[in-house]
């Protein structure tokens, strides 16, 4: 974002211009959220709480930290999904992955995440690929939301998932090779 | 680490990305309401300053407030020395400046570096500028003092005593150079250390040392100058020793040879003649052998440093006198104390702010620098 760091500078004497920052990562997270929890109330609620929390909170935030306002932003959204799977993990112990639990969804319902207003060939494009993410791993799948979804650059996405570039590249990579195998591309 | 992806990775990468795009683009409801509850939450913190974080400003006032305690002690110290005496008032004199002028030009076409006299005498255009710093270790005799001094003496006495100091001087020079002369020597260095002291180097033949050091110590002896030190070096020279006696013999015949023009008498003439045949002999002999008088002659190389002494004058007005045209007398031991303990401070503290100022931001900018290129230059 341009003057990205300018803008959080104001946004922190005047809440206005919070909403600058919140117009352009708005659509960023709600699109990592969703894909992580693949429900589409569950991804509301946390893309609010991060909002809120980010509001509160941004007198604390410091660029030198966090290379951009982004990867804070999605840093808080990821601690409160793990949140919530922590959460989850103590009233109700399965064995089906983590984002699951907390969606609580099948494959079948990744349709429903998507408003009605889209064409149904569209609908059962994302619910192909979203299908197909489920054979990876969670990083992988995090990797490919982030960097695809999101369109978050390798730097922000180190700072949100404390990795290393090279490791983010070669999990990237990895999981596109096993997508084009299960898509057959 | 870079990859390069093939037609398939491309169209799935593309694949992804319309996918993203169309995730992105969803639910704008929710994006609305929850713009509209932000707004709700968003006054409690309205028009908040950000502030300074302590650490941070005290980490900025450090070098702030090093250099302004720099710029203290340098105000404090020109406070302490408020204004100095300077020979210059003396140069405008009129009779003082001729005199004075007179005496450098004459030394200099002696045989005296007249530019290290000058500095050396005060009478340099920058003996007096400032010496924070570069000459903390001293400091200038006080106008106050000085004006006293002229109160009590008067400037006549003084631009006397000054005129006497250089052309002392100037005698001492010519008397030392006239003994080097007078001995078959000659000088070939002279250099003035202040205006007490000078030195210098001539050439005599070894044989009229001793005499050189006899007519020196009893020229010192007389004139309250003493000398202070005596170096000699041995050197050889080819030397043509003229004979005198040639040209007194050809000066004899010549008389010889007028007066027998006009003798008439017959045993005058006798006599003449024997005697012009001597002197022609004598002559023919001398003249043949004269190629052989070129001999070596052993010189010494002699180096003297002649000291003014200072009861020549009343030594208070002299000592005064001396300071003022020196520029500077040598502060007391306490003084000397608290002027090194400041000037160490001084150090630290300009260590300290540049250190701050150059080398963290560097180190910082380097570290950045260096993390940037390991970790994203390639990928992003």
């Amino acid at each position: 974002m341009e003057n990205e760091r300018k803008i959080v500078a104001q946004a922190k004497r005047n809440p206005k211009y919070f909403f600058e920052l919140y117009d352009f990562y708005y659509p960023k997270l709600y699109a990592y959220v969703l894909s992580r929890t693949r429900h589409k109330e569950r991804a509301e609620d946390v893309v609010s709480t991060a909002f809120t929390k980010a509001l509160d909170n941004i007198q604390k935030y410091n660029w030198k930290k966090s290379a951009t306002f982004g990867s804070w932003l999605f840093r808080i959204a990821r601690n409160e999904m793990l949140d919530r799977v922590k959460k989850e993990q103590r009233v109700n112990l399965t064995e089906t992955s983590e984002m699951e639990r907390i969606g609580g969804i099948t494959p079948d319902a990744s349709a429903d995440l998507i408003e009605q207003e889209i064409e149904q060939d569209e609908k059962d494009r994302i619910r192909k690929i979203l299908n197909a993410m489920k054979s990876l791993s969670e990083t992988e799948q995090e990797v490919i939301s982030l960097k695809y979804f999101s369109e978050m650059s390798y730097k922000e996405i180190a700072l949100i998932m404390q990795k290393r570039p090279n490791t983010l590249a070669v999990l990237l990579r990895r999981a596109l090779g096993k997508l084009r195998m299960d898509l057959k591309v | 680490m870079k990859f390069s992806n093939n037609n398939n990775d491309r169209r799935l990468i593309d694949e992804l990305k319309s996918v993203g795009e169309a995730l992105r683009n969803v639910n704008e409801t929710h994006r609305e309401s929850l713009r509209g509850r932000l707004h709700l939450a968003a006054p409690k913190y309205e028009n908040k300053k950000s502030g300074f974080r302590f650490p941070k400003l005290g980490l900025a006032l450090i070098p702030t407030l090093s250099v302004a305690a720099v710029a203290a002690l340098a105000i404090i110290s020109a406070a302490y020395r408020p204004t100095y005496y300077s020979a210059e008032p003396f140069l405008s004199d009129d009779t003082m400046e001729m005199a004075t002028e007179s005496s450098i030009i004459s030394m200099d076409s002696d045989i005296l570096d007249a530019t290290s006299y000058s500095e050396t005498t005060g009478l340099g255009a920058q003996t007096f500028k400032s010496r924070f710093l570069r000459n903390i270790g001293r400091h200038d005799v006080p106008q106050g003092q000085v004006d006293e001094y002229r109160k009590t003496n008067g400037d006549f006495f003084e631009q006397d005593i000054r005129f006497n100091l250089l052309s002392k001087e100037k005698d001492a020079l010519s008397e030392v150079t006239d003994i080097y002369t007078r001995l078959d020597g000659y000088i070939e260095q002279s250099r003035a250390h202040n205006t007490d002291s000078f030195t210098i180097t001539g050439r005599i033949p070894k044989n009229n040392l001793s005499a050189l050091r006899n007519e020196l110590n009893e020229f010192v002896g007389s004139d309250n100058f003493y000398l202070e030190s005596t170096n000699s070096y041995n050197r050889v020279k080819d030397v043509i020793v003229v004979d005198e006696k040639i040209q007194e013999v050809e000066d004899a015949i010549i008389e010889l040879e007028t007066l027998l023009a006009s003798e008439t008498n017959a045993t005058i003439i006798k006599e003449l003649n024997e005697e012009l045949i001597q002197h022609r002999a004598f002559l023919r002999e001398r003249t043949e052998t004269k190629d052989a008088i070129i001999e070596r002659v052993e010189y010494v190389d002699v180096s003297i440093t002649i000291t003014t002494i200072e009861s020549w004058i009343n030594a208070d007005s002299y000592w005064e006198l001396n300071q003022a045209i020196s520029g500077y007398d040598q502060p007391g031991f306490g003084e000397r104390i608290l002027i090194n303990v400041a000037y160490v401070i001084t150090r630290i503290i300009l260590f300290l702010s540049y250190t701050f100022w150059i080398l963290i931001p560097l180190g910082i900018w380097l570290g950045m620098k260096k993390r940037r290129n390991t970790l994203f230059s390639e990928l992003d």
